[in-house]
């Protein structure tokens, strides 16, 4: 296909001595003027590319969503997973007296409540249970305790299935990327692990829920005691309100539960080895021990044993715990008097059951004489 | 290797593009298509490599065989032995270990050991193409190509190598003879919008469907009839979103190279009727079944019971195409069964209002998506159970629930990437950049394959 050029024949008319110009058209092939525009349309694709990773860099760094990067913010953090509170709180608990009793665990060990335990039990509780926790963040909050001069007589852990597995659920507590900035490192390592860590989707939300949150701020969902408690503020609200669905909240998390376990057949020999160790250290320490095995909601337990090895390592997790020394299976609300109701969602009891579940750990602690 | 991930995007894509633009005569180019095309399809197991080159070069020799003789019964004899040959190929790594199971459990005693073979990925798709080849030049459709070079473009082109479209040789024969043109602006324009609009199918729709919607059907036994509607509504939107948008990125892909790819899909949730969803569904695999498989069954020559014979067995084999398990084939022999049933009714049914026909055909579609999708028959029996039999259980997550009714929506009001206007317009250029670069958020936040690589 040929195209068309326009061609002002100046250098005949200089020739021929002609002040006007004539005007002739000449077939030319397509390459000869196609070339430069298809470098104008390359490089503004990759301008427009590049300005919107730039912007996005820019804004991630500002916004500091997860707090990855060193320096202020005004924007407030997401995706806490409590750390840097229950650190706070135990300090501030420490201040006013012994620590006679500490509850460790994940999530649903959270919602414990350290000020009705000391009720049946005296002394003083705290909780330190902590979001998707780990064996090792058990470890890791005992040894803080100790290290902060506190001599916890008695110490719950409970324990589940997801705390002994091998991958890592969550890494906001380690502030990777501030740990490799205080380092002095290379430009491009930094880069990489920049862009590695943040050019995510889901970075990009926590960045605009941050904003978000800047712009309309609303009340915390959930909320802590001084003891540490866990205190669902707004779930709380909506039973009281009568708005609460436990079905909707159910179908939101039920199937996710199961991704955790899928493909997992044994239990971590790391975080059972962090287990062992957590408990010896705490005996070293002149503790009395209770360990408890805690489970989802019985739909959900039902849901994760088909087609995964959940039953079988529910039965491993347990064994585990007997060998430890005092333990009590509490995993399926059958065993303390729970409902199917008293849940805020498929993987976390409300305050009835805790209350159930309380009772039961205090009594195993007073049959032993403890405190 | 896939589209949306990273060593393509940022690695192979660049330098493959650069090398052959700067590569100036056809030979040059051909090459590098055919050698980037081995990369790409060995970055998952490159000794799958030698069956796709040997394929590639049967078919190229009984190309040539049959261009050169005038002997219509030795053209059909080396056309048998060659469709043959490929069929036997398909029929040991995809279907042996199935229907040798079949057997063994159906007959306890028959000695048919299991092979341990993995099927090689986009097996089925370059079969298709080179039996489509082979019987287009026996049948004087096509020339045979001399270059060997040009033909091993042809087959391992890597945009539509894994998963389609399936391109006959005659549809780019043109743009093969012309491939040492320079890089057209418009094609570039196109090229990059289709890339962009299929990667935005792919990782912001198909991917966040998906998302939400595995882990529902990790247990179909746990949802209730609604939630079981949604997840069937869901799984359809996510195929339709995967699927074309690859297609999407293999036309765009096609562009960049000089190379025009067939339209795979015209709105086919949009279809007023079985047929005409078929027309506008997997539009290079529907129109090689009705032109190699149908047609040369006799099509509707024969009369209506071998034509709705026809069309049934082209839909059972195009279900089998699809994977080595009888859930596919229960889906094949569904849709023959609603399409001769359409055939029988076409008086009344063309009568029936067209978005009455759409809301009808597409339930139906979704209905048929339940078996596709479903593991086995158990799984297919238990979703359309509780799809049907009302029963209380969960909900699918209102996070699913809100995408389905998104992409619902995009699929009633937005026209396919075909219909798009693409202007050369730099604006266009920038703005595919900025939507490239979000659609890299989506590809890092974890990995994903297109659901067709499996077939």
């Amino acid at each position: 296909m040929m195209q068309v050029i326009t061609v002002r024949a100046r250098a005949r008319a200089k020739r021929l001595g002609e002040n006007n110009t004539s005007t002739v058209t000449l077939p030319v092939p397509q390459s000869g003027v196609a070339l430069p525009e298809v470098w104008v349309l390359g490089t503004q694709f990759l301008v427009g590319a590049a300005l919107a990773a730039g912007l996005y860099f820019l804004a991630i760094y500002i916004v500091n969503p997860v707090r990855d990067f060193v320096g202020p913010s005004i924007f407030p953090a997401v995706r806490s997973d409590y750390r840097n509170e229950k650190i706070a709180l135990f300090d501030a608990f420490a201040q006013k007296g012994a620590v006679d009793g500490l509850i460790l665990g994940s999530s649903r060990s959270m919602l414990l409540n350290g000020a009705r335990i000391s009720a049946l039990n005296g002394g003083r509780y705290f909780n330190f249970g902590l979001a998707s926790a780990k064996a090792e963040d058990f470890l890791a909050a005992l040894r803080f305790t100790l290290r902060r001069g506190q001599k916890p007589k008695h110490i719950v852990i409970g324990v589940d299935v997801e705390s002994l597995r091998d991958t890592a659920a969550h890494g906001d507590s380690i502030h990777p990327l501030r740990e490799i900035a205080t380092g002095k490192p290379d430009p491009l390592d930094y880069a990489r692990a920049v862009i590695g860590r943040t050019a995510t989707w889901s970075y990009a939300q926590d960045t605009a829920q941050a904003v978000y949150l800047r712009l309309r701020p609303r009340p915390a969902a959930v909320g802590f005691a001084a003891d540490g408690t866990l205190q669902y503020l707004s779930r709380d609200a909506q039973r009281a309100a009568g708005t609460f669905r436990l079905d909707a909240e159910m179908s939101g998390c039920i199937a996710n539960c199961r991704k955790k376990i899928d493909g997992t057949t044994e239990l971590s020999k790391i975080q059972v080895r962090y287990l062992r160790q957590t408990v010896r250290e705490a005996r070293g320490a002149g503790a009395d021990v209770t360990l408890w095995l805690t489970g989802p909601h019985p739909r959900t337990a039902e849901h994760m044993a088909a087609g995964t090895s959940y039953t079988h390592l529910v039965s491993q997790t347990w064994e585990l715990l007997q060998k430890q020394g005092v333990a009590v299976d509490l995993h399926d609300p059958s065993q303390y008097g729970g409902t199917a109701d008293g849940w805020y969602d498929c993987n976390h009891f409300d305050n009835s059951h805790a209350r159930l579940i309380e009772q039961i750990l205090s009594r195993t602690l007073s049959d032993r004489g403890g405190q | 290797m896939v589209f949306n991930s990273n060593i393509f995007l940022f690695a192979f894509l660049p330098v493959t593009f650069a090398l052959f633009w700067a590569a100036r005569d056809k030979t040059q180019r051909y090459l590098l298509l055919a050698l980037s095309g081995f990369v790409f399809y060995g970055w998952w197991d490159w000794r799958f490599c030698w069956l796709l080159l040997f394929s590639a070069l049967f078919s190229f020799g009984a190309g040539l065989l049959i261009d050169s003789t005038s002997d219509a019964r030795q053209k059909k004899r080396i056309v048998i032995f060659s469709v043959s040959v490929d069929l036997a190929i398909l029929g040991v790594f995809k279907y042996y270990n199935f229907f040798a199971g079949t057997l063994r459990a159906t007959f306890p005693g028959v000695p048919l050991p299991g092979l341990e073979v993995v099927l090689p990925i986009g097996i089925s798709f370059y079969t298709f193409h080179t039996i489509s080849y082979v019987i287009d030049v026996a049948a004087g459709r096509v020339r045979a190509a001399r270059n060997v070079f040009e033909y091993l473009t042809y087959v391992n082109l890597f945009s539509q190598l894994v998963a389609g479209p399936i391109v006959r040789f005659r549809q780019i024969e043109q743009d093969l003879e012309n491939i040492d043109g320079p890089l057209k602006p418009d094609w570039l324009v196109r090229g990059v919008t289709f890339f962009a609009a299929g990667m935005i199918k792919k990782v912001i729709i198909a991917d966040q469907i998906a998302h939400f919607l595995n882990p529902a059907l990790a247990d179909v036994g746990l949802l209730g009839t609604s939630g079981a509607w949604v997840a069937a509504f869901a799984y359809s939107l996510q195929l339709y979103f995967d699927f074309s948008g690859y297609s999407d990125m293999a036309v765009g892909l096609g562009y960049l190279f000089g190379l025009r790819i067939p339209q795979n899909f015209n709105a086919p949730y949009r279809a007023c009727g079985i047929s005409d969803f078929w027309r506008r569904w997997h539009i290079s695999l529907s129109s090689w079944l009705r032109d190699y498989l149908y047609i040369g069954l006799g099509g509707n020559r024969n009369g209506e019971w071998k034509t709705y014979r026809n069309l049934m067995l082209t839909m059972l084999l195009g279900g089998l195409w699809h994977g080595a398990n009888w859930t596919f084939v229960a889906w094949g022999a569904y849709h023959g069964a609603l399409l001769a049933l359409e055939k029988v009714w076409q008086a009344p049914l063309s009568k029936v209002p067209q978005p009455i026909a759409q809301l009808v055909t597409y339930v139906l579609v979704v209905i048929g998506w339940v078996p596709f999708r479903s593991d086995d028959f158990a799984m297919a029996s238990t979703w359309l159970n509780r799809m049907f039999v009302p029963q209380s259980g969960l909900f699918a997550p209102s996070a699913l629930f809100g995408w389905v009714i998104a992409a619902l929506a995009i699929v009633a009001t937005v026209p396919e990437t075909w219909h798009l206007p693409m202007p050369t317009r730099r604006l266009l250029a920038f703005s595919c950049g900025v939507a490239l670069f979000f659609c890299c958020l989506f590809i890092n936040e974890g990995k994903s394959v297109f659901l067709y690589y499996q077939f």
